[in-house]
């Protein structure tokens, strides 16, 4: 076990913002956290680094316990915070060079670890460059080699794609990706499920301070009791037919949102037969029809009762 | 001792590419030290008045200030006629407070003794200078009780120096004085790199494996040479470009510089890591120094009399004025007798405020 949290409890004055929180980060997977602005998964991610202290509970780190002192461990974690964290005065070389001396004291090796993150990122272009010249998503990778030059084996990922555009957000998460299969554990949080869903081995749900599921992406849907979702839009609006929607076997809850109405099911097999034949039989003619099975997004509506981001 | 320099270099290149700062920290006192030789530097080296000095004191004061060049074999002193003493240092003349305070505003006298051995001037100069040494040893020798041969005002205040000491050199004094804590500016920045409270730099330095202390003493090193930098480009300026003579190469210079800049270094870091908000820092920075500085006598010789007469803690405590004030004795008069004094003080806040900055450093964990 990489990382191993235990009944974490963070209180802010009298805000609880960790509550009694349990994680497991296993050897050389890439765990997601999602969770809603003030969920709690950036308080999480610097209790374990050892930033912030806590009231309860346990964590240890590379099978430690992670404290201000302890240098060893934090030799091999690498951490990419939310906001950048640059220096606007030196260049894309030093900035690198300037966070992986803090790990790094051998000026050859360091040197070499430098060139090799520049070339990872893909801004050989750009090494003379101070970060006020880059683009938005160029910067974001400056920042990501900032925090992964040393080679460290765990790596934290706080939004790293916040404000990136497509380009770099492809590269950045492909770069993510390529860093796992050398070997590192990874811990990625954002507010892009597709990312999540794309990337992450396992995915933690939390919401409110609290770890309300974690598991693959298979094992969080199996979680909900939402098997299927039909949606299907009529040529005009009828609210009336709500009613016997409900009515109708397997039907666990259905909605109407801008003359769309989706259906959700809890029967494991296809319901799209019941609702065509629903919609012969009351006279209606559909524009569009389809069956989708459950989103990370309907997880965790079904899970914490509301959109990720409300 | 490669990666600590290539820090260094790193540390000189993030304070120096911030432009906003350059006006206050190159541009300015380059500007004042301009500005005030155009205005000033006639009026220095105006011919001294080598009389001797024209004092008043209370009739209670007679004693001390005749004791100061009495002879080896004390005459009776109930036979003394205290109306007037005069010696090779002083011309004194009894008077009251009152006629003492009108003539001191005409310019009749240069200072006034009261019977607490207080002392009134009007302005700065070498004679005010002598006037206060003379009344600092006869206070310190009374409440000692000391012998009368510890009398010793032999010291030739004009002639040992080859310069004269004038209002206008406080002015200058004071500016180098503010100068050279000038790695204040640098050592405050130290705060926000290591404690994390929201400047995510921060963050990113806390979770690296490198120990805070060495991160501080880098930063350390490089406030240190920017300081010197500073000074040394006041004093080319001053000597090659201005052409003006203010330091002599007296190797008294170099405990007192290097004192005043380890504690400009610690007055920085300490309200870097006691004010939380970057732009506070500055602010407080700049502010702090100018007033220092302004008390001192940096911005009008009035003022620096003011606090001398009403607030004489505030001035003997006041860094720049104690910096100010040594340069003066040791480049124009050469006095050394409250160098070390000076110095062990100014070494004694910089440990107070580095201890203070240290403690709260490490105690500082959400």
């Amino acid at each position: 076990m990489v990382i191993k949290v235990d009944n974490l409890v963070k209180e802010f004055k009298e805000i609880r913002a960790l509550d009694s929180f349990n994680l497991e980060l296993r050897k050389g997977e890439i765990l997601g956290l999602i969770g809603p602005n003030g969920s709690g998964k950036t308080t999480l991610l610097l209790c374990i680094l050892g930033i912030y202290s806590f009231g309860k509970g346990d964590i240890k780190v590379l099978g430690q316990e992670l404290k201000p002192n302890s240098y060893d461990i934090k030799r091999k974690i690498g951490y990419i915070p939310q906001d950048l964290a640059l220096f606007d005065e030196l260049t894309v070389y030093e900035n690198i060079d300037y966070f992986c001396g803090l790990y790094v004291r051998d000026s050859k090796k360091r040197k070499e670890l430098v060139k090799k993150a520049i070339e990872f990122v893909g801004l050989e272009k750009f090494e003379k460059f101070v970060p006020s010249k880059l683009s938005g998503g160029l910067v974001r990778r400056l920042n990501i080699a900032c925090g992964i030059a040393h080679e460290p084996e765990l790596i934290f990922l706080d939004e790293p794609t916040v404000a990136v555009d497509a380009q770099s957000r492809s590269f950045i998460l492909e770069g993510i990706k390529e860093l796992n299969r050398k070997g590192a554990s990874v811990i990625y949080t954002s507010h892009y499920l597709e990312e999540v869903e794309d990337l992450c081995d396992r995915i933690a749900i939390i919401d409110q301070g609290r770890n309300i599921i974690t598991g693959t992406n298979e094992e969080l849907r199996d979680s909900i009791i939402t098997t299927e979702i039909i949606k299907f839009t009529l040529l005009e609006e009828n609210v009336d037919i709500l009613k016997d929607l409900r009515n109708l076997s397997h039907v666990i809850d259905v909605t109407i949102k801008d003359f769309e109405y989706t259906v959700k099911f809890d029967n494991p097999k296809s319901n799209i037969g019941d609702i065509v034949k629903f919609l012969k039989d009351k006279g209606l003619t559909y524009l569009k029809l389809y069956t989708e099975i459950p989103s990370l997004n309907d997880v965790f509506i079904e899970l914490t009762g509301k959109e990720l981001r409300d | 001792m490669a990666r600590m320099l290539t820090y260094i270099k790193y540390e000189l290149k993030i304070f120096l590419g911030n432009y906003s700062n350059m006006f206050w920290m190159i541009a300015f006192p380059l500007l004042l030290l301009t500005v005030f030789t155009i205005s000033f530097s006639g009026l220095r080296f105006q011919e001294p008045d080598l009389e001797k000095t024209p004092v008043a004191y209370h009739e209670e004061a007679f004693v001390p200030l005749y004791l100061v060049e009495a002879p080896k074999e004390l005459p009776n002193m109930d036979m003394l006629d205290t109306s007037s003493i005069e010696n090779s240092l002083f011309k004194g003349k009894a008077m009251a407070k009152d006629e003492a305070l009108a003539a001191l505003k005409e310019d009749q006298i240069d200072a006034y003794v009261d019977k607490d051995l207080s002392m009134v001037i009007s302005r700065n100069g070498i004679n005010q200078m002598i006037m206060d040494e003379v009344i600092t040893t006869t206070k310190q020798i009374s409440s000692l009780n000391l012998p009368l041969a510890a009398y010793d005002f032999n010291r030739n205040y004009v002639e040992n120096s080859g310069e004269k000491y004038s209002s206008i050199d406080v002015i200058f004094y004071s500016l180098f004085a503010m100068v050279s804590l000038y790695g204040a500016y640098l050592a405050g920045t130290i705060g926000n790199r290591l404690i994390v409270r929201g400047q995510t730099v921060a963050l990113r330095n806390a979770t690296t494996s490198t120990p805070k202390a060495w991160q501080v003493m880098v930063s350390v090193a490089a406030s240190f040479l920017w300081s010197l930098f500073m000074i040394a480009m006041m004093i080319i300026y001053t000597e090659f470009i201005l052409k003006q003579n203010f330091f002599s190469p007296d190797i008294n210079n170099i405990p007192l510089i290097l004192s005043a800049l380890i504690f400009g270094i610690a007055w920085g870091l300490f309200l870097g890591v006691m004010i939380k908000k970057e732009s506070l820092q500055t602010a407080a920075i700049i502010s702090s120094l100018l007033i220092m500085s302004g008390l001192s006598g940096l911005f009008s010789d009035g003022i620096r009399i003011l606090i001398q007469r009403s607030f004489p803690l505030i001035f003997k405590f006041n860094p720049v004025s104690m910096i100010g004030d040594e340069l003066i004795k040791v480049n124009m008069l050469g006095n050394y007798s409250t160098l070390n004094t000076t110095v062990l003080l100014l070494i004694g806040y910089s440990i107070i405020l580095i201890s203070i900055s240290i403690l709260h450093m490490r105690r500082k964990r959400v």
